[in-house]
């Protein structure tokens, strides 16, 4: 019987996939039935949903090709589109990428742990977990006041557009639109009665299930990035314990005098080197040793001799070299998290810039033609602020994954190494020449994704818009 | 060699390399760079009625900008191949220096063979693919004259208003490419003469692009093919390495220290112990750094040989986008024409994208070394064995990369940059034509 348990990440990101689950994605797996029955309703609901989907999405594309004669409808039709091609690419591409996803779901259900950093592990992992139900609470937020916002500005101001009139060539009139929330041509009479209230009822939804579908996938990838940084802050504050631990005896400052005392009353002895043997047998007489040990019965018969080369007892050896793999381990783990990440989700970044790109340089181009603060002013504004929040969603969590990933050498080399082992400062030199480098999540290749890219987008976006103005 | 087999005998084909058949008698050899020789003295006249044309139709944007394509890509092939056969002596060094590369690499374990029979079959499929897409030149602008007569036997000809436009219409009837020639070209049997010469020379222009592009593209490949093979050999090291460390676990041991460790694994107690690497550890690590250090000197001579071609190649390949591009978008409507042009673009554009997009997986497979050797079980060996990989570690952080002269890396980076400089020249172009 399978025994359905909630485990790694996605245990930690349950609401999200929950959420992900009803509002259609195809995310059937993790649920406690997994029979064939429950799996196909699941799977038709998503189905059904996606058909709800592209069919609107289409009718508002015919919408397009009617009204294409009109440059100002043209425009305002093609930023819609635009916009809500997001939702539908965003959906289609976790559809086809499923594998994927669940791979990198699944990536932290073995992590190892250790006895002595298990306490720090524990508060970042929490810290990650109430970050990530905060993001998920602000991104849910922010969609129910668009969805509402867009809803409310429809019964604003006039519901009409301009057609050239039918008698006078050179005359406009206005002629009436059904006041729904998008342009859309249904093949029922929208303009009022029944097909009025269904065709509101159908956007009403579609507008929700819409605007979930593009901002749910980003908030799942800022999750991942929100997780990584915890844990790379956690690698960093294990650092300075990890070389505490591995303070070696060398670093006990001998009186000087005794030193020299020891050396002048043996004058004929052959010279010690600065070898383990020499300085221990200089060492074994003073007390302090015996305080580094870590029980005070007798030393195991695990290997001859009881201190190793580097100054500690055999079983602060040991104990250092299982918290440097820990150490290693979980930082192999994370690299290996990031590149599943930028695996899985690389493509939809390019995809999102690609499109995002076009829709910027038209909203651009309306924006030139506003004039007064009006309901058009308050939809091409409310427009172009969600479209750039949607690229500073993750162009801002893929600058921190690049922060901290860079800090971590700096947060080795500021901790005591100087005190440690010599297989301590070894494992000091290892970890700061392999993360010299920061982990950054690429576009395919293309771009990587910083708040350098947020900076450039907006920059271009400016200055089209500085440069269509002077034109006009 | 076997790996670059087939890109070797594309090489004979069009009479760069010579095939070993040959090498022992003289007879043969002096055949053979006959072949050579007869393609260059028919190039010269097709050559200077080009440039002749280009003086001649100077102001006709249209003309102009059809003429360079076959000036331009002409030219620059003719002089990749006897770039090549100027230097065929470090050519052929460099096809020696990969056979035994081969030869002497590590293998360990059955992922090799596998890894060496992937590298084969695709640069074997980059290869093919980029010979169908160039032929197609060749074929469909020798094709098109042949068509044009077909269809235009029952239709008048359209009055024309200028006179250039009359002269470039009747070539388009029946010739390949612009030329501007003391007699008149259009009346047999100058005519055939000159069809015959043109896609002569478009066949041979098309054999020296393929050959000459794909053998270094399959070069690329096979330089990437030793980075993966370097990184399933440093993968396969902590399990090549078993020794005699691998005692099962003694419960005798102290106890106490057992609730630090990973208890899964009950051998790590005796490694934990241990100072000492196993004795195969060192000369496995050190056949991983030669064959490493192999890898970087193989990259760098291709390098040398490579660069001045794909500078003069990228070069002349964004001049030849670009004016075709200009070209697809004039003749929209007319299908004949068209269509050429189309297959131009592609070809111009699939020789740059193969050798850029090689060239990135090139820098992303020798960035791997890093991981990979950062990822066997470091903790557990000597200070001299950690010492060594952070040397290794140190290396593999510079990538190795192919550039082309000194102004461009050979990366989909640039790529894009091109194709970003391209699409500006374009709308120069089109603003020019507009006027």
């Amino acid at each position: 019987m399978y025994k359905f348990r909630l485990h790694g990440l996605v245990a930690d990101m349950w609401p999200l996939i929950r959420i992900m689950q009803m509002t259609g994605f195809f995310l059937l797996d993790y649920h406690e039935d997994m029979s064939f029955g429950w799996t196909s309703i699941r799977a038709g609901y998503a189905g059904s949903i996606s058909g709800l989907m592209v069919i609107q999405f289409a009718l508002i594309f015919i919408n397009l090709m009617k009204q294409s004669d009109d440059v100002n409808d043209l425009t305002a039709n093609t930023i819609t589109v635009l916009f809500f091609v997001h939702s539908l690419v965003k959906f289609f591409y976790f559809a086809l990428r499923r594998g994927k996803f669940y791979r990198t779901l699944a990536t932290w259900n073995n992590a190892n742990s250790h006895p002595l950093f298990s306490e720090n592990h524990s508060r970042h992992h929490a810290t990650a977990v109430g970050s990530m139900r905060r993001l998920v609470m602000y991104v849910g937020i922010g969609i129910i006041i668009s969805g509402f916002a867009w809803t409310i500005i429809t019964f604003v101001g006039d519901s009409v557009h301009e057609i050239p009139d039918p008698e006078n060539a050179n005359e406009t009139i206005f002629e009436e639109v059904p006041r729904l929330m998008l342009r859309s041509w249904y093949p029922w009479n929208a303009l009022s009665g029944g097909g009025y209230v269904v065709s509101f009822v159908i956007q009403i939804l579609w507008l929700f299930l819409a605007l979930s579908h593009a901002m749910m996938m980003d908030t799942m990838f800022c999750c991942w990035l929100i997780y990584t940084c915890q844990q790379l802050v956690h690698l960093k504050e294990i650092m300075k314990p990890l070389m505490e631990l591995s303070a070696s005896l060398d670093t006990l400052v001998p009186h000087s005098a005794e030193l020299f005392r020891a050396v002048s009353a043996t004058t004929n002895n052959p010279i010690t080197s600065g070898d383990g043997d020499g300085i221990r047998a200089i060492y074994s007489n003073q007390h302090d040793f015996s305080n580094f040990r870590l029980n005070t019965g007798a030393l195991a018969n695990i290997n001859s001799g009881s201190v190793g080369p580097n100054g500690l007892t055999k079983k602060q050896e040991v104990l250092v070299r299982s918290a440097i793999k820990y150490w290693v381990e979980r930082h192999k783990h994370v690299v290996r998290f990031v590149s599943n990440i930028g695996d899985t989700y690389g493509s939809a970044l390019l995809l999102h810039m690609l499109i995002s790109t076009v829709t910027l340089t038209l909203l651009a181009y309306q924006a030139t033609k506003i004039e007064a603060a009006n309901v058009y002013a308050c939809t091409v504004i409310g427009y172009l602020v969600y479209t750039l929040a949607q690229v500073f969603l993750f162009c801002f969590f893929g600058n921190r994954l690049i922060e901290e990933s860079s800090s971590v050498m700096e947060a080795a080399y500021s901790c005591q190494w100087y005190d440690g082992s010599e297989e301590a400062k070894t494992f000091i030199q290892i970890v700061c020449q392999q993360c010299q480098k920061a982990m950054s999540i690429s576009g395919a290749k293309f771009f990587t994704v910083s708040l350098d890219l947020f900076a450039s987008v907006l920059g271009a976006v400016v200055t089209y818009f500085m440069v269509l103005v002077q034109l006009n | 060699m076997e790996a670059l087999s087939l890109n070797l005998r594309l090489l004979t084909l069009s009479g760069i390399v010579e095939p070993t058949s040959v090498s022992g008698s003289l007879w043969k050899k002096s055949l053979f760079s006959m072949y050579m020789t007869t393609s260059i003295i028919v190039f010269i006249p097709i050559l200077l009625g080009e440039l002749t044309a280009f003086y001649h139709f100077w102001g006709d944007l249209v003309v102009i900008t059809n003429n360079m394509f076959t000036l331009v890509g002409n030219v620059t092939f003719y002089g990749e191949a006897l770039y090549i056969i100027a230097r065929k002596k470090d050519f052929l060094k460099l096809v020696e220096k990969l056979q035994d590369m081969i030869d002497h690499m590590p293998r360990a374990g059955a992922k090799c063979d596998l890894i060496a029979k992937q590298t084969a079959k695709r640069s074997k499929s980059l290869t093919l693919s980029m010979l169908f897409i160039v032929y197609m030149v060749p074929f469909s602008w020798s094709i098109s004259p042949l068509v044009s007569m077909l269809l235009a036997v029952d239709e008048d000809i359209p009055e024309h208003d200028t006179q250039l436009e009359d002269e470039v219409e009747e070539f388009w009837k029946s010739l390949i490419s612009i030329m501007w020639l003391p007699l008149d070209a259009t009346q047999s049997p100058a005519r055939e003469f000159i069809y015959m010469g043109q896609a002569f020379v478009f066949l041979i222009t098309a054999s020296y692009y393929t050959s000459v592009n794909t053998v270094f593209v399959a070069l690329i490949v096979q330089t990437t093919g030793q980075f993966e093979i370097l990184l399933a050999t440093i993968n396969h090291m902590d399990d090549a390495v078993r020794s005699q460390d691998l005692l099962p676990f003694e419960k005798t041991e102290d106890l106490t220290n057992t609730v630090l460790m990973d208890v899964s694994e009950g051998k790590v107690m005796r490694w934990m112990h241990q100072h000492d690497d196993p004795t195969d550890l060192r000369p496995y690590f050190v056949a991983v750094i030669r064959h490493h250090q192999m890898i970087i000197a193989f990259a760098k001579q291709l390098n040398d040989l490579l660069s001045p071609l794909l500078f003069l190649y990228f070069f002349s390949a964004q001049v030849m986008m670009c004016v075709m591009a200009f070209q697809m978008v004039l003749t929209w409507e007319e299908q004949n024409n068209f269509l050429k042009f189309c297959f131009g673009l592609l070809c111009v554009l699939v020789g740059p994208f193969f050798f850029c997009s090689q060239g990135d997986v090139l820098i992303q497979k020798s960035f791997e070394v890093q991981q990979a050797v950062y990822g066997c079980k470091w903790y557990y060996r000597s200070e001299r064995f950690k010492r060594t990989m952070l040397q290794v570690i140190t290396r593999s952080q510079r990538p190795v990369s192919l550039t082309a002269g000194k102004l461009y890396i050979v990366s989909m980076e640039s790529f894009a940059k091109m194709l970003n400089t391209v699409y500006y020249y374009f709308a120069v172009l089109k603003q020019l034509h507009e006027k």
